[in-house]
């Protein structure tokens, strides 16, 4: 793929659940430019946020490049195929990409 | 195959910006809770490793970590220059080899938003 016209989709989930996502990504929707690393978050959910304390928990990020044509049918596989739809199921943001390229 | 998109209608939040700010090992958690204390309501950190300023630096390059933090916040854009500002003081950006700091404007966030709150936010 090399295009100029490219999304980046990165999506924050609950550490374990990134795995999953990655390898259905791969699988059914035939994307080679995606990849999966950790990282800790906070944010103020769960129990803790009755105290006022934002919680630190382990993260999954999926974060995966795709063309703009693609964007919409696969932002709708993670929210429904990743749980982001749920409470608590994670976050998906989206950047504009200047340029594009992978090697397959 | 279930067509999602269809199936289901996805609320986008597109008045969204992301501050990513690379900071040495150790001192993210105080750039995020100066975040935080101007509204920031959740952050992901995860560790890299930096090259550049340390060799530039000369002798002073040997206080600068190669492991880095990585700082990720996502913002409401009327916040973003309030919590982008407010980072950088918290994470010395004055300073020589301390770090650097990017705001992207992100073209759309999606999330679980609770019904009730989807409510308040449809136009009357």
């Amino acid at each position: 793929m090399n295009t100029r016209d490219g999304r980046l989709i990165t999506v924050i989930l609950p550490a374990g659940a990134g795995h999953g996502l990655l390898e259905k990504l791969v699988k059914e929707k035939g994307l080679t430019t995606v990849f999966l690393h950790h990282a800790r978050g906070t944010g103020l959910s769960g129990v803790l946020k009755r105290k006022g304390l934002a919680q630190q928990i382990e993260k999954d990020m999926v974060v995966a490049a795709v063309s703009t044509g693609a964007l919409e049918d696969i932002i709708g596989f993670i929210y429904e195929e990743g749980g982001v739809g749920k409470p608590h199921g994670g976050f998906i943001y989206i950047e504009k990409l200047s340029a594009l390229r992978n090697s397959a | 195959m279930k067509d999602t998109l269809k199936d289901k209608r996805i609320t986008a939040l597109t008045d969204v910006a992301l501050i990513t700010c690379v900071v040495q090992k150790g001192m993210a958690d105080d750039v995020i809770k100066a975040a935080r204390d101007v509204g920031a309501q959740g952050s992901t950190v995860f560790y890299a490793r930096g090259y550049g300023m340390r060799e530039r630096l000369g002798l002073l390059g040997v206080a600068v970590d190669v492991e880095k933090e990585v700082v990720n916040i996502v913002v409401s854009t009327d916040q973003a220059d309030r919590i982008f500002e407010r980072m950088s003081v918290a994470a010395k950006m004055d300073t020589p080899g301390m770090g650097f700091m990017y705001m992207t404007h992100l073209n759309k966030a999606v999330t679980y938003i609770p019904p009730e709150v989807l409510e308040k936010l449809q136009p009357k």
